[in-house]
């Protein structure tokens, strides 16, 4: 019998399993690979490669097995009886391996189904003696059954649990977990009164399934109820959840539909699906402040190593005190809402920060931040709503002149800024002309005298905008009118 | 015919479990991420391939969905997207099950995912009792542990608790 002898210390997974139909009899593994999940993948690719036998080093398995499995004793047993044999075995000759075939191909696949991912099932009933599969479902192996429920919501996925004994189970292995079923949907369209009674119940479902979910890693995972800040526990381990099983997928909206209790929930976090990343959308309620976990969201905890994020949106969250935003590889950025603490510190690819709203006090502080850990930036798009405009302008110590002394680095990259709700201000004016004269590589400075992002404030009557607008407009020509702008910079006044 | 696209006129052989042989062409082959993965790998593509767990009736199908696939992948997306619809309908549940057996095996995924949805389309909304009838599942709970299972997810029969 012909053999070949992968070793797969040397070898990356994608290399071994493009040459799995080159058809070896035998596949030596004892490498320890990290994701249990990839590796129960390489192993029903082998599987379904047609190997005669596969021979593995799975004691890196045991802890976990064994947490999961009734007998630990059996695990003990699998993991040192038979491997080891037959790994020694393997490493004196191959070919007296290759004496119980199949054993091993039966094995692993029971091993597996001792621990938490009844997944490999090379074989199907064949008991049953019937050649063709007629159309009994009992027929499909178990990741087949698993990827059916997956395309159902939570409740119809479990309820499934009661058809028979091996359907029991399979509905926690399901790694897309959809809480706004048709139920959720209901409920939250009640009138106030009975959603505040079905908060509780929702919370606690939610809770529930993502305790019984055994999934390592959860490819998806939707949670939409009016919920406020007294959930925050419970939400604060949800995201939890999610972290640990590295959702890439989390769409999280506490918001109600209809509306009701604005003044709690008119917060959303929005992380932006990338490419193929995440959104994550949650509209709590209250003070982030008193939740940790979600005072931190958009910091390291959630962007930083555990999901990889690449565009994160926060929209409206009137109650955020301040975000922080470390050591993630973050590309874009943008606020939009009230005046906040924001801290960048090693975003080493952060290109884009559209930053629309108040920044008040936190404004001289940033433009440091922006300047000393942001020197990659490319387009800053700064917008603020009227109202706080004034705010910003008689603030004492907010003007352009400390602003400017106080930066060093100059923004090497830095292209195009635009300064949407420009006002009559001077500081307003000191800002354009610090980065026209800090940002080297600035070829357009767009100045935006109009109020666009004002829908999420008490927005000025149409008339009084005018006016500002105008008055901004006219005030601008007349500042930038006398000063030198570099020739190479091109100012756009709208 | 698919002399626009350039070099895949190469055809490969693939053998059904009932040892029915099909001539396909590369192109097509290649939405198959197995036959891909072969092609990628030394094999010569003069080799038959067995496809030892597909019967040809199967077989038949998944190229047709391939063919597809192939030939429009670059055209309009609804278009596919009926013709995806189209392909399942009227199905019976054994050759529903044959098909997402064999997208599985040659790992297919668009046609396992519309293969998975539609048997999921089929247990929603359905009482459990009818679902068994359906799949033909033997409900070898006994009326205790039944009782027991109804209890411990209350909230998947009539809704969160």
């Amino acid at each position: 019998m012909k053999l070949t002898y992968i070793n797969m210390r040397t070898q990356k997974i994608s290399l071994l399993l493009r040459k799995r139909l080159t058809r070896p009899n035998w596949v030596k593994h004892n490498y320890c690979i990290r994701n249990q999940e990839k590796f129960i993948c390489s192993l029903i690719c082998f599987f379904k490669s047609g190997f005669q036998q596969i021979q593995l080093d799975i004691q890196f398995l045991r802890t976990t097995l064994k947490e999961t499995a009734e007998d630990e004793a059996a695990i003990d047993f699998l993991l040192d009886e038979e491997c080891v044999k037959l790994d020694c075995s393997g490493k004196e000759s191959a070919d007296s391996t290759l004496t119980s075939q199949n054993t091993q191909e039966e094995k692993y696949p029971s091993v597996m189904s001792e621990g938490t991912m009844a997944v490999v099932k090379p074989e199907f009933c064949d008991k049953r003696g019937s050649s063709s599969l007629a159309d009994r479902i009992c027929l499909l192996p178990d990741d087949i059954l698993v990827l059916i429920l997956s395309f159902l919501t939570v409740e119809e996925a479990a309820a499934t649990s009661i058809l028979s004994t091996r359907w029991h189970e399979l509905w926690k292995l399901v790694s897309r977990l959809d809480f706004y079923g048709t139920k959720a949907k209901g409920k939250i369209n009640l009138p106030y009164d009975e959603v505040q009674v079905e908060r509780p119940k929702y919370v606690e479902w939610v809770t529930q399934v993502l305790r019984l979910n055994k999934c390592f890693t959860l490819d998806e995972l939707r949670i939409h109820f009016s919920l406020d800040y007294e959930f925050s526990q419970a939400i604060d381990k949800w995201i939890d959840v999610a972290i640990t099983k590295r959702v890439p997928k989390l769409e999280l909206n506490l918001s109600s539909l209809r509306g009701h209790n604005v003044q709690f929930l008119i917060n959303a976090i929005l992380f932006h699906p990338g490419f193929f990343f995440p959104v994550l959308y949650t509209g709590v309620g209250c003070s982030l402040s008193n939740s940790s976990k979600l005072s931190s969201l958009g910091s390291s905890h959630v962007v930083g190593f555990t999901i990889p994020l690449k565009h994160l949106e926060v929209k409206t969250c009137l109650n955020i005190k301040a975000i922080e935003i470390c050591n993630t590889n973050l590309i874009s950025f943008s606020y939009f809402g009230p005046k906040i603490k924001l801290l960048v510190v090693n975003v080493p690819h952060l290109v884009e920060l559209p930053y629309k709203g108040g920044v008040a006090e936190c404004l001289h502080d940033f433009l440091n931040q922006v300047s000393c850990y942001l020197p990659q930036l490319r387009a800053l798009t700064w917008s603020f709503a009227a109202p706080l405009m004034l705010e910003w302008e008689t603030h004492p110590t907010i003007n352009g002149g400390k602003a400017r002394s106080s930066v060093k680095c100059s923004h090497k990259y830095l292209k195009v800024v635009e300064m949407a709700g420009y006002c009559d201000g001077t500081s307003d004016f000191e800002l354009a002309m610090y980065f026209i004269e800090n940002a080297v590589a600035l070829d357009k400075v767009v100045i935006n005298p109009c109020c666009q992002y004002s829908g999420w404030i008490r927005s000025p009557s149409p008339k009084s905008t005018k006016c500002e607008e105008l008055a901004g407009r006219s005030r601008a020509y007349q500042q930038f009118l006398g000063k030198e702008v570099p020739s190479k910079v091109e100012l756009v006044l709208l | 015919m698919a002399s626009s696209i350039e070099n895949n006129n190469e055809k490969l052989t693939l053998k059904s479990s009932d040892g029915e042989e099909f001539l396909v062409e590369k192109h097509v082959a290649l939405q198959s991420t197995l036959l891909q993965n072969m092609l990628d790998s030394d094999c010569s593509s003069a080799d038959v391939i067995p496809l030892p767990k597909i019967d040809a009736r199967t077989l038949a199908l998944v190229l047709g969905y391939c063919k597809k696939h192939a030939d429009a992948s670059s055209s309009k997306q609804g278009e596919l997207n009926s013709f995806d619809s189209e392909f399942l309908k009227d199905m019976d549940m054994g050759a529903l099950f044959n098909l997402v057996l064999a997208a599985n095996f040659m790992e297919i995924k668009g046609l396992l995912d519309i293969a998975a949805q539609k048997i999921a389309d089929t247990i929603k909304d359905k009482p459990h009792q009818e679902v068994r009838e359906i799949f033909h599942v033997e409900n070898d709970y006994t009326p205790e542990e039944e009782a027991a299972v109804r209890e411990e997810n209350r909230w998947a029969f009539e809704g969160f608790p």
